[in-house]
């Protein structure tokens, strides 16, 4: 299939720069999700990468190509658009034959290899169908077969699922990752929910005001946040500079949390360091306690997990556990809070 | 497809050279030759003589054209102000309506859009004859003994103004009020507002520049209309179109016509402007 | 009580507005030649003789051919305008569209006057084909703002998916975009048809002594003396009005076209 090379992309609309020198290289049959809250630069980046804008400076190579120069509608893309933007006044055979028809194939052709695409997405007998009389999973289908049914080079998704609501968009997940192994095309797939990203891509591109954060598995984005952005970013974090004295004890602003192991025990100084939420420990208050000591502010039970808020002072700690345990602390108690330095991952400056 | 970037000329360019040609050529044309032939003078074997004199907008101050003026301004005032008094609430509640009736109105007020003013005069003309509308009808029931003919008269004039201007102010309100959200008068019912009232407190503030926008097309509007006036309105009611009409091609003085249009145009143009610039420090402050 | 008196404002409204066509249709179905309602006799003559004559059918004829072309001059414009605004979305698009939307703010009269000052200066007052061109460009509005409800439907990324599956400018172009715009030309080319069928003042001004259409005939009957043919003529106008806008309500959403939202 194709791989993709992203040089030093940027992109500025008049003062305003949405995207500022991204690269990325992405391997052929990849499935890469760029992930980011709205305004990051992400939906900028796949219609550059479409051939719908151009960048104002930067290089794009398809397979060693210089894609940049090729027109949009010569560039051998699928894209699925966030609208769809099925054609109203053609029915579903007719839309994901569209491809095929403005390249001359001929009708009976076009018949045949748009039927066989519809059986591929499950949607195999709809063809006549008009395209306003479908449903939001089979309208998001139809999109997904006309992308494909042009055998793109790189298939591009830009945000298809968030208008469905959860039970349809987590089943369309699955079933869109298992097309995409199975067909093994490139993939692009833009998205600002993580749980999205987490569960379906190969590797996850974290932008945040046009700049990439970080670009790694699912595992490695959550276990080992490069910038402080991702580790917030990520799932729910405990995130504070801590001061690692000469002899090993780790403190937060005086306060003794423990002696440093792991990771930390290499290292003095002051770091910004990121424990997850299942890490932290809850202890009742006691004339001894010299740790960390926080007010409850809220406590959520979620079904599997019982997650607690805490605030020392200004900052915020969230402690979280499975929910067999009843749990120990209401809000307006005050807990003891400790970490396990093992799991502490200190974030690069 | 499509940068924003290139400034070079596209084909939309050249394919806008079609419409702004043919709209320069015989809209402005027609408007600058107006201008110009204004100032010519008068031959009373012919047409005109190419020459450069005020005479024509001399013309224009005095007593008669004055009179006819303000005429021309008050029954159209009036009349635009009743159109829209009554199109305004008939649309709130059509576009209330089922789809079906809806259709049935917009059918309705296309056809009277279109339809010539020509053939509105001369229905309203019958239906307030002596001899086949209302007074006749009146007279069969006793209500009245002497039956007459309701036209001409300034009130039959402005029926025919009302006819020609609902379906017109009705379509131009159609797309807002269908299209309006529903919800806020909805919010206000709840917190206890009487229809009327979420009529009057919630909806009218709303469409306070569209009143004012419609009122003012419907003033320019039948400053220049011919028909109504002529079919309905005794020759004391008619308008300064009327007049221009009857000048330039009854008495085939151009020039004249030219210069009291020309008048028309820039009070009209004036008050378009002031409308415009109105609403633009409204939306400023 | 609240909704008896909409209703009520309503019906009024309703009757104030179709009566006179009633009494029109009573006059015009009477068998007497003088004008009286109710009719004491009905018959259709008065039908016959607008449809027979040459008095009548040769200002119809003028109308028609009037109508028909000047639809075509005023769509086409209207379609230009509007695409060029589409596509550049600038300053340029902008200043041809408000050429487009001017004819409808100014008096009907000024129109007219300035319009037979130009024939007459260019040396085409009186002929058929001034009039034709001066309805095709005066009447451009209504088309220019209903095509532009087709273009505001047209979403930027329907065309966009057109060209990342592939097709070229002028495949979008006829593939995608001219389909979904032309249920709103054709409403455009009937409204103007009407309209310009109807249109009394610019032909009467522009070429009214030579080239007699339907209105200017009804209109000097009316001032000089007339039988009932004008109020058949009266009642054909306003069902041959109303009959093309039912053909077109049954061939496009007309409601979504003048702009109602969708259901």
């Amino acid at each position: 299939m194709a791989t993709l090379s992203l040089n030093n992309i940027e992109k500025k609309f008049g003062t305003f720069q949405a995207l500022k020198d991204v690269s990325l290289d992405i391997k052929s049959g990849e499935f890469i999700c760029l992930l980011g809250g709205s305004g990051c630069g992400k939906t900028t980046l796949l219609r550059i990468v479409a051939g719908l804008e151009t960048q104002t400076s930067g290089e794009m190579l398809l397979d060693g190509a210089d894609l940049s120069k090729v027109n949009c509608h010569e560039r051998n893309v699928g894209m699925v658009f966030q609208s769809l933007a099925l054609f109203p006044h053609l029915n579903v055979g007719e839309n994901v034959a569209y491809g095929l028809e403005v390249r001359g194939v001929a009708k009976a052709e076009r018949k045949t290899k748009a039927m066989e695409l519809l059986e591929v997405v499950g949607l195999s007998g709809l063809f006549d169908r008009p395209s306003s009389a479908l449903s939001g999973g089979q309208r998001q289908r139809v999109a997904i077969a006309r992308a494909l049914a042009i055998k793109p080079e790189l298939f591009l998704m830009d945000e298809p699922f968030s208008a469905l609501d959860a039970g349809l968009r987590e089943h369309l997940q699955i079933e869109v990752k298992k097309l995409q192994r199975k067909l093994g095309v490139t993939t692009m797939f833009v998205t600002h929910d993580q749980n999205e990203a987490m569960s379906i891509a190969d590797r996850i591109v974290i932008l945040n005001e046009g700049r990439v954060e970080q670009a790694g598995t699912p595992t490695e984005v959550y276990a080992q946040p490069q910038t402080r952005f991702v580790a917030d970013f990520m799932g729910t974090n405990n995130i504070f500079t801590a001061t690692v004295s000469q002899r090993g004890d780790v403190s937060l602003e005086g306060v003794p949390l423990g002696v440093a192991t792991g990771d930390l025990a290499k290292l003095d100084g002051k770091h910004v360091i990121a424990v997850r939420p299942e890490y932290l420990e809850l202890e009742p208050v006691t004339s001894s306690s010299i740790g960390l000591v926080g007010t409850v502010d809220f406590v959520r039970l979620l079904g599997a997990s019982i997650e607690t808020e805490l605030s020392v002072g200004a900052r915020k700690f969230v402690h979280t556990m499975v929910s067999d345990r009843a749990p120990k602390f209401a809000v307006g108690d005050q807990a003891e809070i400790h970490f396990d330095l093992d799991h502490a991952w200190v974030i690069p400056s | 497809m499509g940068d924003p970037v290139m400034k070079h000329l596209k084909p939309a360019h050249f394919i806008g050279l079609f419409p702004l040609s043919l709209m320069g050529l015989f809209f402005l044309g027609p408007l600058a030759f107006m201008i110009v032939v204004s100032f010519y003078e008068r031959d009373p074997l012919g047409f005109y003589n190419v020459a450069f004199v005020w005479d024509n907008y001399a013309k224009f101050f005095s007593s008669f054209y004055y009179t006819i003026s303000m005429r021309s301004i008050w029954s159209s005032a009036l009349g635009a102000v009743l159109v829209v008094l009554l199109a305004f609430p008939a649309m709130y509640i059509i576009t209330d309506m089922q789809r079906r009736w809806q259709l049935f109105w917009v059918i309705l007020l296309l056809s009277l859009m279109c339809l010539s003013e020509v053939i509105l005069g001369f229905a309203w003309l019958i239906l307030l004859s002596e001899s086949s509308g209302i007074p006749k009808f009146l007279g069969w029931v006793g209500l009245w003994d002497d039956p007459r003919s309701l036209s001409p008269s300034f009130a039959a004039m402005l029926i025919g103004f009302i006819t020609l201007g609902f379906s017109l102010v009705a379509l131009m309100f159609y797309p807002q009020m269908a299209q309006r959200d529903r919800s806020i008068e909805e919010a206000a019912r709840t917190l206890g507002t009487s229809p009327p009232r979420v009529f009057t407190k919630v909806v009218l503030p709303n469409y306070r520049t569209g009143i004012i926008g419609a009122v003012v097309t419907m003033f320019v509007y039948f400053l220049g209309v011919f028909v109504m006036p002529t079919m309905l309105g005794r020759p004391q009611d008619w308008n300064m179109t009327v007049i221009i009409t009857d000048k330039a091609v009854g008495d085939a003085n151009m020039p004249l016509g030219a210069a009291l249009s020309v008048i028309m145009l820039l009070f009209t143009l004036l008050i378009i402007g002031t409308l415009l610039f109105s609403s633009r420090k409204e939306r400023s402050s | 009580m609240n909704s008896f008196l909409k209703r009520l404002f309503i019906w009024a409204i309703a009757a104030g507005l179709i009566l006179p066509f009633l009494i029109v249709a009573g006059v015009s179905i009477n068998a007497n030649s003088n004008i009286s309602f109710p009719p004491s006799e009905l018959s259709l003559r008065w039908y016959t003789v607008l449809f027979s004559e040459s008095d009548w059918l040769i200002p119809i004829r003028n109308s028609l051919l009037i109508a028909v072309v000047a639809a075509t001059i005023a769509v086409s414009i209207a379609l230009a305008a509007n695409y060029v605004l589409w596509r550049l979305k600038s300053g340029f698009g902008k200043f041809v569209f408000a050429l487009g939307v001017g004819p409808f703010m100014l008096p009907p009269i000024i129109i007219a006057m300035g319009a037979s000052v130009f024939w007459a200066e260019i040396g085409m007052y009186g002929r058929v084909e001034a009039t034709i061109i001066s309805h095709g460009v005066f009447f451009v509005t209504l088309p220019l703002v209903i095509i532009s409800r087709g273009f505001a439907a047209l979403s930027d990324d329907v065309v966009e998916a057109s060209c990342t599956m592939g097709a070229r400018p002028w495949q979008t172009f006829t593939k995608v975009i001219f389909p979904l715009v032309l249920p709103y030309a054709i409403t455009g080319y009937a409204l103007v048809a009407i309209i310009s069928v109807n249109e009394y003042l610019i032909s009467y001004m522009v070429s009214g002594f030579a080239v007699e259409t339907l209105p200017i005939r009804i209109f000097n009957n009316v001032r000089y003396g007339y039988t009932p043919v004008v109020a058949s003529a009266a009642m054909a106008f306003a069902l041959f009005t109303i009959g093309v806008l039912l053909v077109l309500s049954m061939i496009t959403d007309l409601l979504k076209l003048l702009g109602a939202p969708r259901d």
